[in-house]
């Protein structure tokens, strides 16, 4: 789930990938500055917060590079877009919410909107029950590709490890497992969560993004999750 | 001793630098170059020869180092809506100290001004270095600096004047969503060792990298590099992108997933290539299992005979010394015709697997490849491709399955749909899975007559140097999946 928030959920919500600072290189947004308030951008399930405030996580901290106090805030809640991931200067261009977002990888380069640590909040199932539910499916675990395009719509993913579940139970071990998606379908597809047992933190210390480039480190925590309707797909095609 | 970072300019962000109408973008009517807090290359290449020297006397015989430097001193200026975004100015010398002594290495990083703190801080460095490496755990595959190479390379170019950037670019985009950035100045590299070994590679150059956008959010990319600023280029390229930005504004095809005939443009071609230097060229990379070209090393499988690519020296500015001072040979071809020729070997990974190392750097990637030219009339692609796809620039591609050699990415930018030779309209974007077995195999139609430099424009950390000579290639049944 690192990688699928990450790429998206929190590139999209970049304010400064909305106003066309990021087109030439890392890319635009599907969502537009009307989004936030109103877009139904996933099921009811879905909760993110941007939280630096949690202790321990890859991208901690009380104020971001611009001085502005880091605070917990929802950007979705029960699947609605509420808040962008945008700093102070981003949110006077743009008249959206923010968060406390500017941040610079080094000495040499300016603060631009950047996540920090972007979280899928945990529903209440345990990991039993969720697999109980599902008939056929495919169980997936650790990202080893991703690529979504430039306006953070079109993704394909694959994993490291997966197990076909049949019958509510985890079965056979499957090679290479593969999915791909749109956005918005993808994330109206989340149909359960796991509880806080299931939670789990993730990152990564290069994130690219910005002319002059720039690596920084996100932190990413998520329960198990379950999508319906996913297009899954193997090994050599 | 006064923190380091005193003794750097540190970028200066528009807000201090500009005289600025709104908060947030404002035509930049003024430049303010910081003041010079890194002597001129000369000197730092003098003080780099010293410390140099005082590390040898030092180590008086006992181990082995080697010294290297990175330096820029670059403008950078971003662009959005025609406007400047963001601007700034870098200079930065960063040294790297690695010791090494009875099978062990450690490394310690300092920033270099040419002035006499520059010792200091090295033989810090060095003392650092001897405290720690008899604590570290001994390395069987440690190679020592042995050669005895040297080389001095300096090009000179002619860039803007810093505070002519805006007015040149902005001048000829005003009344287009223009976006991008430009990035020049001086780049530097340094080498030198215990063994005597000495480098020297120095070089002006800039890159304009932009996109141009219609209303309707297709787009256009172009670039524009070298070691003189090209006013004339900078005009046909504008001039072309604004007879390509009619052909974008037409209603974009929606094209349902399948395999489509493709001509892919130079700048495409070298996003595809983007990946050889990721589990592909390398040796160490096939010996742990984690190369494309397994296949082929195996026996069994060979690509197109109209396909050959390797490393070229000659082919833009970039230095051909590695981290132990190796010179690599002007040319290393990698597949000739089809067939593998050799990876890229490290000597690290050639005392490891007991090979010849080939002047390889340490990561075992591609810095000079020139992909050969085929046969295609460069002006009649249309008319060769027929009815397909012309995709002009690829985006963030990733393996899909590495063994089989499957790629995955995206089209970007100017994209068009193609009916017996003629340019019907731009396409909605699609994600491709392709084996690159099929696409440089059976299915690789050709490559075209003239190749084009794709230039390196990235700029994590440092500016990057080098680029891809390629040219452009027509494959047959390329798929299409989302």
């Amino acid at each position: 789930m690192l990688l699928q928030i990450h790429e998206s959920v929190g590139h999209p919500l970049e304010l400064d990938r909305i106003l066309g600072d990021e087109r030439n290189y890392a890319g635009g947004s599907f969502v537009q500055p009307q989004d936030f308030g109103q877009l139904v951008y996933g099921s009811p399930l879905m909760n993110i917060t941007f939280d630096p405030t949690i202790q321990g996580e890859f991208a901690s901290y009380a104020f971001d590079d611009t001085g502005a106090p880091a605070t917990r805030e929802y950007l979705i809640k029960e699947g609605v877009l509420h808040r962008g991931l945008g700093s102070i200067e981003s949110q006077e261009r743009l008249g959206v919410k923010g968060v406390a977002c500017g941040r610079a990888c080094s000495w040499n380069r300016p603060p631009i909107d950047r996540m920090a640590n972007l979280n899928l909040e945990p529903g209440t199932s345990s990991f039993d029950e969720l697999i109980s539910t599902i008939e056929r499916g495919v169980y997936m675990e650790s990202n080893r590709s991703w690529s979504i395009d430039d306006r953070r719509h079109k993704f394909q993913f694959s994993c490291e490890y997966g197990r076909l579940i049949e019958d509510g139970k985890l079965t056979r071990t499957v090679r290479n497992p593969n999915y791909r998606g749109i956005t918005p379908q993808f994330w109206a597809g989340l149909t359960g969560l796991g509880n806080g047992d299931s939670w789990q933190m993730y990152g990564t210390p290069t994130c690219g993004k910005g002319e002059p480039n720039q690596a920084i480190t996100v932190g990413h925590g998520s329960p198990m999750a379950v999508f319906d309707q996913v297009e899954v797909f193997g090994g050599d095609a | 001793m006064a923190p380091l970072w005193q003794y750097l300019t540190k970028l200066r962000c528009l807000e201090e630098m500009l005289k600025m109408d709104t908060a947030d973008v404002a035509v930049m009517n003024q430049v303010i170059e910081p003041p010079k807090v890194i002597s001129p290359w000369n000197q730092l290449e003098e003080q780099f020869g010293q410390i140099a020297e005082a590390i040898n006397s030092a180590c008086a015989g006992q181990a082995q180092f080697t010294l290297t430097l990175l330096a820029e001193d670059s403008q950078f200026v971003r662009f959005n809506q025609a406007k400047v975004r963001q601007t700034g100015f870098v200079q930065d010398a960063v040294a790297r100290l690695t010791l090494m002594q009875a099978d062990r290495s450690a490394y310690w990083e300092f920033p270099m001004t040419g002035t006499g703190l520059d010792r200091e801080m090295a033989m810090t460095a060095l003392h650092q270095l001897q405290q720690e490496l008899p604590q570290l755990p001994i390395n069987p595959y440690l190679v020592i600096p042995t050669g005895g190479a040297k080389s001095h390379e300096t090009h000179i170019g002619q860039l803007l004047s810093p505070e002519s950037v805006p007015g040149v670019i902005l001048s000829l985009v005003a009344d287009l969503d223009f976006t991008g950035i430009y990035s020049a100045g001086q780049l530097l590299r340094g080498y030198a060792d215990s063994a005597g070994q000495r480098h020297w590679f120095a070089t002006d150059n800039y890159s304009l990298d932009y996109s141009i956008f219609t209303d309707q959010g297709q787009a256009l990319k172009g670039t524009i590099a070298g070691k003189v600023w090209d006013d004339a280029q900078y005009q046909r390229q504008i001039q072309a992108a604004r007879v390509q930005l009619k052909r974008l504004s037409m209603a974009p095809k929606k094209l349902p997933r399948g395999q489509y005939r493709t001509y892919f443009a130079p700048a495409a071609v070298a996003e595809i290539t983007s990946m050889l230097s990721w589990g592909g060229v390398s040796e160490a990379s096939y010996r742990q299992g984690g190369s494309c070209f397994a296949p082929m090393r195996r026996g069994g499988r060979r690509l197109s005979e109209k396909l050959s690519f390797g490393e070229n020296f000659a082919q833009s500015a970039v230095p051909r010394f590695n981290e132990l001072g190796e010179v690599a040979p002007p040319k290393v071809p990698i597949v000739t015709a089809g067939e593998l020729t050799q990876l890229l070997v490290a000597s690290a990974t050639a005392k490891e697997y007991g090979l010849t190392a080939n002047g390889a750097n340490g990561d075992e990637t591609l810095r000079a490849l020139e992909i050969a030219p085929g046969e295609i009339p460069t002006d009649e692609v249309l008319r060769v491709l027929g009815t397909g796809l012309y995709v002009a620039n690829l985006h963030y591609l990733n393996w899909s399955d590495r063994p089989t050699g499957r790629i995955t990415g995206m089209t970007r930018y100017a994209c068009f749909w193609v009916e017996d030779g003629q340019i019907v309209a731009p396409i909605e974007h699609l994600r491709f899975d392709e084996s690159l077995y099929r696409f440089w195999g059976e299915n690789l139609v050709g490559f075209t007559d003239e190749q084009v430099l794709v230039p390196e424009v990235g700029t994590y950390g440092h500016r990057a140097i080098g680029g891809v000579l390629t040219p452009g290639m027509i494959v047959d049944k390329f798929t299409y999946t989302l």
